[in-house]
């Protein structure tokens, strides 16, 4: 880079996140109706009040219905990806079981322990057995969630992510487009924290001790 | 401080490093891949030491039934990955295959490769040239 570009980059960086600050504020004022405050964390940020979600019915990784039963009372990390993902989960995953063990050496209090989730958004080849095998790899403390894609859509979008998967595939082998955030969820199952990649786990270990400051 | 700096200097002297006339390929590793995957990803340095640019234009292994150029990239906020026709290493520069990045895409395994298996790789040249690499398969 220049130090032509380096001067413009300068100027047109504190612009952006100015703009993209006010688009943000401005969607979760619609969102809620409230007045949210935004905390900036390292690569995300803290929702605060955080937002409600209606988890809709989806499918655990041992065929038993996932209810929003199952986010009440612990902390959840969540991302949602597809099995097949060969760069963008695994590297997440990785990540999250990281996460679990540095909080594990931590020993925190058992009510500051999260459970982690992986929400397939590609039902069609990510069967709960398929799914039970996949998390497994990364770590036992992973649960396997998927769903509808009706259902699944409705609760993307009010995580604010979004995905793509090709509606009638040539092969077996598509690809599908997914958002790379992970999300925690309170223990009310409510939107809390939005981490935005490139992930790290010290970092996000780190955002999740500031939420007990 | 001078401690610290002998055990950087150990770190890199232990990465492999592949040599195939100028073009050099650094720690190159494959990420152990989850049960069932029929995809896994390749990731290196390639360096060229050339007064001339080179293009990787396919790259072969018997263990693998295709393996593709892909780069991940954000696109409207979901990622995505597109493949690539060939790879151009500039004279006297470098090329990074990472994750979240260009990478090869080894598809269809003839068996499953966990973490300590080493994978033979040809990467084949726009001149013909083919440079052979054992890659091993690590942990992420």
């Amino acid at each position: 880079m220049t130090d032509q570009n380096k001067k413009i980059g300068l100027l047109i960086y504190p612009v952006a996140m100015i703009l993209f600050g006010a688009l943000g504020y401005g969607a979760f004022m619609l969102q809620s109706g409230g007045e949210p405050t935004l905390a900036e964390l390292e690569q995300g940020v803290v929702l605060d009040p955080p937002r409600s979600i209606k988890w809709n019915k989806l499918v655990a990784q041992d065929h038993s219905t996932f209810t929003p039963r199952e986010l009440q009372g612990k902390w959840s990390y969540l991302y949602m990806g597809y099995r097949s993902c060969p760069d963008a989960c695994p590297v997440a995953m990785a990540v999250l079981g990281r996460v679990s063990q540095k909080l594990i050496e931590l020993e925190l209090p058992a009510e500051q322990q999260p459970q982690f989730l992986f929400m397939s958004v590609d039902p069609g080849r990510d069967t709960p057995e398929l799914l039970a095998e996949y998390v497994a790899f990364f770590g036992d403390q992973f649960i396997g969630i998927t769903g509808e894609h009706e259902q699944l859509r409705a609760i993307s979008l009010q995580l604010g992510a979004i995905y793509y998967v090709p509606e009638d595939p040539e092969t077996d082998d598509y690809e599908v487009g997914h958002s790379d955030s992970i999300f925690l969820m309170n223990p009310e199952g409510q939107l809390r924290v939005i981490s935005r990649p490139p992930h790290d786990p010290d970092m996000i270990v780190r955002n999740h001790l500031k939420l007990f400051d | 401080m001078k401690f610290r700096r002998s055990i950087v200097c150990l770190f890199l002297l232990s990465i492999p490093c592949l040599v195939f006339g100028e073009v050099i390929v650094k720690s190159p590793w494959i990420a152990a891949p989850p049960p069932g995957s029929r995809a896994l990803a390749a990731y290196m340095q390639i360096h060229n030491e050339n007064e001339h640019d080179h293009i990787l234009t396919s790259v072969r292994s018997i263990q693998f039934e295709d393996i593709q150029i892909h780069r991940s990239e954000m696109k409207d906020g979901m990622m995505t990955m597109e493949q690539m026709p060939s790879i151009e290493i500039p004279a006297r520069g470098m090329v990074e295959l990472s994750s979240r990045g260009l990478h090869m895409m080894l598809m269809k395994p003839v068996r499953y490769f966990k973490a300590g298996d080493t994978i033979e790789l040809d990467l084949i040249f726009e001149d013909g040239a083919v440079q052979k690499i054992s890659v091993p398969v690590k942990k992420r």
